[in-house]
């Protein structure tokens, strides 16, 4: 600001008088500094006319007390030229007044512009004295001499929605094949996602509910993960990006689909799975690595990792929490973005798809946000470790698929940097494999920020082989197994032909 | 405007009058956007530009038939080129093509590269030894004859009247262009209502005077003067800003050449002018509703017609409903008075390729010629257009502006179906710090100067 008068409500007259002649007096000489009408105005939250009649004032007081001031006018008039009438707006210097005046043939009005103590070499001291007051817009509006009830600033709801709107109407002319096909899975997947809560809800017994809603989830992707799969390398050949992400997204959307078949199977089957599968993260990568020999030593092991990582890679698994919580955040908000846009979106790009069916995902808003926070490695493990210590092995097969989705997920929401959060969140959960074999290969994906594709490959071969294993101990699991195996290979290859695309 | 009421006089040179002060509501008049035809659903740029010629011809051939049988009889011989026998007296309807022997050429600069030193930039390129050539749809022939060469450019459609003589040339005894079309009736306001006309903001320059920017949207926002002008500034309905907002300078082609990690941190000049510009704009859309349109040395496209300028350009001035940005040409329809205009690249054009002077003149010759922009594709730049050309007139506006031109010219222009439209060249507010007020009712326009700057070392202040 140029002036840092005290700002004042509007004053009333008596106050007019006493005050601003005070004000002016000290600005003017004792800050020196630049009064214009404009900045008065902004000062003392008058309206502008008045500021100029204040200014004025001044002028005269400053005249009697021979104290001078230099003061700009700004002249007003009309002048007759070859092209006909012109208007003429002029800042003219005191000394200047009259030859400008006369210069026109009539004028129409004088006012005081600024008021300073030096003489001004050049008109620039009086644009930059306003310079920081011009960005007030609103408040210059208020004071100014005509307003203009239609120019209301939109709010940011009102931009984003508008925003959103074009950004639908460059999509929808630019992609139209693609599109439809997730608007339908979309809507569905929210129906299905509440039906999945309220059958979590009920059929959930113990502490871990969270656990099994994502149990269920992760089941229901797994098998909408098969389904969609095969759909999506049907649909479109896509980048490897989006290729994963659609697959995740879509395993959401489909797994809403699956879900109503298999639900209450898998609501069974998945209970005591599930406990575990909220550790799911670290317990998918343990599986593969160790495969399923011994549960328990799993278990000892993941807690002994689960006090190891906390203690040793408190910096890696705090970031990771952050991380995880943060994108959970991101991916919360920008569902909530979204999900008014869902219903519009007829034609999502690649991003756009991730964007969207997030929301979706999201949309089951509960189940979805315990995962979200479970899927953060360290805090979730412990607690589905002690309610449930036998059934670890057939929740093992469920749990990989899902959490990778999630994470992916999750991190997806955020563009460029959401990426390298995935990565990080896949080297926590590899720590947890790697136990035996030690932490350096945790650390070293985690360096590795844009080596999507090899992480993404391993991710999924482990989950292959973790069903394979998990098959065995319980004869339902392997019903719902094999599929999930048919699925993921399928998955696997359609991954493969995205890249090769 | 700002002709004052005098009983209002003086009212600011006294002590602080208290009460409320008054605020004059905006006016507001009816207004439509009818650039739809000059914003490009697609961009494909793999086309070639005969399509242009073919569709031009094609549309515009039935109004230049209309023409010529009203201007050389009903029975006139109207002919296609590969019918005409010589000798014989009819009327052919084609595309000019002007011969230019200084038409800067890639072909020629490459094929002329050994030894030959390169040509001074030209302000125009004309030269006596240029010729007419009409083209129809299949054949062309050389004209001689009455159509003055130098005043006509490429592209225009065209009728002629005369014979083909023994040498194989066409010679002219007459010609007509296609009649003004149709313009609608004028639903003039009844009241005062007035349209700034803006051009050439010029943000970016080294030695930019911003306070005359600053004192025009003073002006027009109602905080400059005293009740009567704020009353007036309060009829202002609406700004159009004609183009080049920024300088020519802010178009920094260094980054090209250079290589990358040099320039890797350097803002291109246009970043910091654009956000100046936005300053302004939110100043000015706070109050009234303005129209951008883009220009030569905007961050635009380049060729014409183009596109809006990006809203994620003005963070500030997009959040009010009244910042518009619009294409360049531009049409809108604003109170019953239908605008039409551009930034002044097919005025500028034409300038370069004929011996048209005057930019008042060459935008009547637009207006008569019945095309926007006729030396487009030749020498100015457009998008390939293949199913229309959208800047064929097809209704006569009542605002005919071109904006970023060397000074304000006006006229009137009657056509013969009782058109009349206000030809209007819109100066350069950097260099002459005026805009042009069209006065809705009247159809007149005057100019408005902000004079911002003094001359140094006047006379002593006044003690």
């Amino acid at each position: 600001m140029g002036l840092f008068f005290p700002r004042k409500n509007k004053m009333a007259a008596s106050e007019v008088d006493g005050m601003y002649l005070e004000n002016l007096d000290e600005f003017v000489h004792d800050e020196g500094k630049v009064v214009t009408y404009k900045s008065l105005s902004h000062a003392l939250n008058v309206h502008v006319n008045q500021a100029k009649q204040m200014l004025f004032s001044f002028v005269e007081k400053s005249q009697k007390e021979k104290k001078p001031v230099h003061v700009t006018y700004l002249v007003n008039g009309r002048l007759k030229t070859e092209d006909g009438m012109m208007c003429k707006v002029c800042v003219a210097k005191e000394g200047n007044l009259e030859a400008v005046k006369s210069s026109l043939d009539t004028v129409s009005s004088v006012h005081v512009y600024s008021v300073q103590k030096a003489d001004l070499k050049d008109s620039n001291p009086l644009y930059m004295s306003d310079y920081d007051i011009n960005k007030n817009v609103q408040l210059s509006s208020s004071l100014s001499g005509v307003k203009c009830p239609q120019a209301q600033p939109r709010g940011s709801d009102e931009i984003d929605q508008l925003e959103e709107e074009k950004r639908l109407q460059v999509l929808s002319s630019s992609q139209a094949s693609s599109s439809k096909q997730p608007v339908t899975g979309k809507v569905q997947p929210k129906k299905e996602s509440q039906q999945l809560k309220a059958a979590s809800s009920t059929a959930s017994a113990p502490p871990p509910k969270t656990g099994k809603a994502k149990g269920q989830t992760t089941m229901a992707q797994m098998f909408t993960k098969k389904a969609t799969k095969e759909q999506e390398t049907g649909e479109t050949a896509k980048t490897d990006n989006g290729g994963k992400e659609n697959k995740d997204s879509k395993n959401v959307p489909t797994g809403g689909k699956a879900k109503p078949k298999m639900g209450g199977m898998m609501a069974f089957i998945n209970k005591n799975p599930t406990v575990k599968c909220s550790d799911s993260s670290k317990e998918l990568s343990k599986p593969s690595e160790q495969k399923n020999g011994k549960q328990e030593k799993k278990i000892k092991q993941e807690e002994n990792t689960k006090k190891e990582t906390s203690k040793k890679t408190n910096k890696t698994s705090a970031k990771g929490k952050e991380d995880a919580r943060k994108s959970g955040a991101k991916s919360k908000k920008i569902k909530d973005m979204s999900s008014s846009d869902e219903d519009e979106d007829l034609a999502p790009k690649k991003k756009k798809r991730r964007r969207i069916q997030q929301p979706e995902s999201s949309s089951s808003s509960e189940e979805e946000m315990s995962e979200d926070e479970i899927v953060i490695p360290p805090t979730p493990p412990p607690e589905p470790r002690a309610l449930s210590p036998s059934p670890p092995p057939s929740p093992e097969p469920s749990p990989p698929p899902s959490p990778q989705p999630d994470t992916k997920k999750t991190t997806k929401a955020v563009n460029g940097a959401g990426e390298k959060r995935r990565k990080h969140k896949r080297v926590l959960k590899s720590k947890q494999f790697v136990n035996e074999d030690g932490f350096m290969v945790t650390e070293k994906v985690w360096e590795s920020e844009s080596t999507d594709a090899s992480d993404v490959e391993e991710d999924k071969v482990k989950p292959a082989k973790t069903t394979t294993q998990t098959k065995q101990p319980s004869p339902e699991k392997k019903k719902a197994s094999p599929v999930g195996k048919s699925t993921k290979q399928a998955g696997i290859m359609s991954f493969f032909k995205k890249k090769a695309a | 405007m700002f002709s004052k009421d005098p009983n209002e006089e003086g009212t600011l040179l006294q002590g602080p009058t208290t009460g409320e002060m008054a605020q004059f509501e905006r006016a507001q008049c009816s207004y439509e956007n009818l650039s739809r035809r000059f914003v490009l659903e697609q961009r494909n740029f793999g086309r070639q530009y005969a399509h242009i010629y073919a569709v031009r011809l094609w549309a515009m051939k039935a109004r230049l038939v209309e023409a010529a049988k009203r201007k050389w009889g009903d029975d006139v011989c109207i002919k296609k080129l590969s019918e005409m026998d010589s000798g014989e007296t009819c009327v052919v309807i084609g595309t000019l093509f002007k011969h230019m022997e200084l038409k800067p050429s890639i072909l020629k600069d490459i094929s002329e590269e050994e030894g030959a030193m390169p040509q001074p930039a030209r302000a125009k390129y004309t030269e006596d030894a240029d010729n007419l050539i009409l083209e129809d749809e299949v054949q062309r022939v050389s004209l001689e004859g009455k159509l003055d060469v130098q005043t006509s450019v490429t592209g225009t459609i065209v009728a002629v009247y005369g014979a083909e003589d023994e040498s194989g040339r066409f010679q002219v005894k007459d010609f007509c262009y296609a009649d003004l079309p149709v313009q609608n009736s004028v639903q003039s306001p009844e009241e005062d209502r007035f349209v700034v006309l803006v051009s050439s903001l010029g943000i970016g320059s080294s030695q930019d005077n911003l306070l005359a920017l600053q004192l025009l949207v003073d002006l027009i926002t109602g905080q400059l003067g005293d009740l009567g002008d704020q009353k007036s500034a309060a009829n202002i309905v609406r700004v159009i800003m004609a183009g080049n907002s920024l300088n020519e300078s802010t178009q920094d082609k260094d980054s090209l050449t250079k290589a990358k990690y040099l320039s890797r941190k350097t803002a291109a000049g246009s970043v910091e002018a654009m956000k100046v510009l936005d300053d302004f704009l939110a100043q000015l859309s706070s109050c009234v509703d303005v129209d951008l349109m883009p220009g030569d040395f905007d961050p635009a496209n380049h060729v014409l017609p183009q596109q809006p300028l990006h809203r994620c350009m003005f963070p500030r001035a997009m959040k009010y409903p009244t910042m518009h940005t619009v294409p360049n040409p531009y049409e809108a329809d604003v109170g019953g008075i239908r605008f039409l205009g551009t930034s002044g690249q097919n005025v500028d054009d034409i300038y370069k390729y004929s011996s048209l002077e005057n930019s008042l003149e060459i935008l009547e010759k637009t207006l008569t010629v019945g095309h926007i922009a006729p030396t487009a594709p030749d020498t100015l730049g457009s998008y390939p257009f293949h199913d229309s050309d959208p800047f064929i007139l097809e209704s006569c506006p009542h605002v005919y502006f071109a904006g970023n031109q060397g000074k304000f010219q006006s006229k009137i222009l009657k056509g013969a179906d009782g058109q009349r439209a206000l030809l209007v060249t819109v100066p350069k507010f950097c260099q002459t710090q005026s805009c042009v007020l069209v006065n809705l009712r009247t159809l007149q326009c005057e100019v408005l100067q902000v004079q911002a700057a003094w001359d140094q070392g006047d006379q002593p202040m006044q003690e």
